[in-house]
C-alpha cells in the first residue's frame, strides 16, 4: 500500500466487508498504515488517523443493512472467562492478530488474565478475523464476545 | 546437592526436569504441552519473565521452577491455582513468616521475595512458574524486593515444594473454598487501603474480600464494591492519605 495516498481499492473492500456482514466496524492494518471504516446511521465514515494532522474524512453513503448483534455472529469467539484482555503478548509488541489476519485452529487471538494467571484464548478453527470487539486491557466478562472469525 | 521431587511427589506420580539454564523454566514447560505432572527446574533462566512481558532477575542460587499439567479444571477455574501455587509456596518456606499480596505475591516484612505466573498453553496445558529469591534479589523494582537469606537452598525449597504442591492441588480438587479461607488467613493488606494499578489507569480502595472466584473486592471510596481481575496491588502510597 502506498504510504502517501489513500488506498480507495483497500476502503472499497472494507465498505463491501462491512456490507457483506452486516457489521459496524473494521480496523486494518498493513503496512504501518491503519484504516478504520465505520458505518453510523447509513453513513460510513472512513478515516485514516495514522497520518497526523486533521484526519482525511470523508461520508459515502450505504444500503446500510441493519448492524448485528456480534454475540449472535455464528464466528464469534467469547471469552471463557471474567479477566482482562489484552490484544499482545506484552505492552508495545505487536498484537496477535489484527482485522484480516488468517488464523490456523489453535492460533493465539488474545490473552485473558484473571489472577495472574494468563489463559491463551485459541482460534476454535481456522478463518479470517473480521472483527475485534474488545480494546487492548478492557475487563471482560464471561462469555463476552471478543472478536468474529470468518 | 542435586535437584530432586519430595517423596510425596514422586509416589503421587510427578515427574522432574531439571536443567541447567534455560532462557525460562515456563517456555521449556509449555513445550512440553501434552505431559501432565511434570517439573522443569533450572539453575538459572537467563529469559526469566513475569507479567505482561515483565523480566525476573534469574541468577544461580535461586530457586526456578515450572510444573505442567494436563486439563486439571474447567477454564474458567485455572486462575483458582494461582492461589493453590502461592499456599503451596507458603507451606514450604514455613516457618518464614510470609504473608500473600494479592493474588500469589509472597512478601517477607513487606517485600516480594516470590512471584507466580500462570500461563496456559495449548492441548489443555497450564504452566504453574515459581521464582524463589534464595540467595538473591534484584534492586529497584516496582515493587520492593527481598529474598530468605540463604536460608533454603534451591534444591532444598524444591523438595519442599513439589510436596507441598501435591496436599495442595488434592485440596483444591475439592473446591476453592478451603483454598480461598486458607489464602485470606495468609492474605496481606486486607482490610487496608490499596493502590491497584489496571492497564491504563490506577484506581485505589480498601481490599475488603476475595471473591468466590479470587477476584479482588475493592471498596471504592463512592461505596461501590469494584472486582479486580488483573492488576498490581500496592499499600496506598501516604501522600494519598494525608491528601
Amino acid at each position: 500500500m502506498a504510504k502517501d495516498k489513500i488506498d480507495q481499492d483497500v476502503i472499497r473492500e472494507l465498505a463491501q466487508l462491512l456490507d457483506e456482514t452486516g457489521l459496524t466496524e473494521i480496523e486494518f492494518e498493513q503496512g504501518g498504515r491503519r484504516v478504520r471504516v465505520a458505518r453510523q446511521v447509513q453513513q460510513t465514515v472512513i478515516s485514516a488517523p495514522a497520518r497526523g494532522g486533521m484526519p482525511a474524512t470523508e461520508a459515502v453513503p450505504t444500503a446500510g443493512a441493519a448492524p448485528i448483534d456480534p454475540a449472535k455472529h455464528p464466528g464469534v469467539v467469547t471469552s471463557p472467562m471474567v479477566g482482562t484482555a489484552y490484544g499482545s503478548p506484552e505492552p508495545g509488541a505487536k498484537p496477535f492478530v489484527e482485522i484480516g489476519t488468517r488464523v490456523i485452529a489453535g492460533q493465539t487471538l488474545i490473552i485473558i488474565e484473571a489472577m495472574k494467571t494468563m489463559n491463551q484464548i485459541p482460534a476454535p478453527r481456522a478463518g479470517t478475523v473480521i472483527q475485534i470487539l474488545i480494546e487492548d486491557g478492557q475487563p471482560v466478562e464471561f462469555g463476552e464476545p471478543l472478536l468474529i472469525l470468518e | 546437592m542435586a535437584t530432586a521431587l519430595g517423596p510425596r511427589a514422586a509416589s503421587a506420580g510427578f515427574r522432574l526436569l531439571s536443567l541447567d539454564t534455560v532462557a525460562s523454566t515456563n517456555i521449556e514447560a509449555l513445550a512440553r504441552a501434552g505431559e501432565d505432572r511434570l517439573w522443569v527446574t533450572a539453575r538459572e533462566q537467563t529469559a526469566g519473565r513475569g507479567r505482561r512481558g515483565r523480566s525476573w532477575a534469574s541468577q544461580p542460587g535461586n530457586l526456578y521452577a515450572s510444573l505442567l499439567l494436563q486439563t486439571p479444571a474447567a477454564t474458567a477455574r485455572c486462575p483458582e491455582l494461582s492461589f493453590v501455587a502461592a499456599l503451596a509456596v507458603h507451606d514450604a518456606v514455613a516457618p518464614v513468616a510470609a504473608r500473600i499480596k494479592w493474588p500469589n505475591d509472597l512478601l517477607i516484612e513487606g517485600r516480594k521475595f516470590t512471584g507466580i505466573l500462570i500461563e496456559s498453553g495449548r492441548d489443555n496445558a497450564v504452566v504453574i512458574g515459581i521464582g524463589v529469591n534464595c540467595a538473591h534479589h534484584p534492586d529497584g523494582t516496582d515493587y520492593p524486593a527481598s529474598d530468605l537469606d540463604g536460608r533454603f537452598l534451591p534444591e532444598q525449597l524444591f523438595a519442599a515444594l513439589s510436596d507441598a504442591m501435591v496436599l495442595r492441588l488434592g485440596q483444591w480438587q475439592d473446591g476453592f473454598a478451603s483454598i480461598r479461607a486458607d489464602w485470606l488467613a495468609r492474605a496481606s493488606g486486607l482490610g487496608e487501603a490499596i493502590d491497584v494499578r489496571l492497564p491504563n489507569s490506577t484506581i485505589s480502595g480498601l481490599f475488603e474480600d476475595l471473591d468466590e472466584a479470587g477476584r479482588l473486592m475493592l471498596r471504592l471510596p463512592d461505596g461501590r464494591l469494584e472486582p479486580i481481575a488483573a492488576g498490581d496491588v500496592f499499600p496506598l502510597v501516604r501522600e494519598k492519605v494525608t491528601a
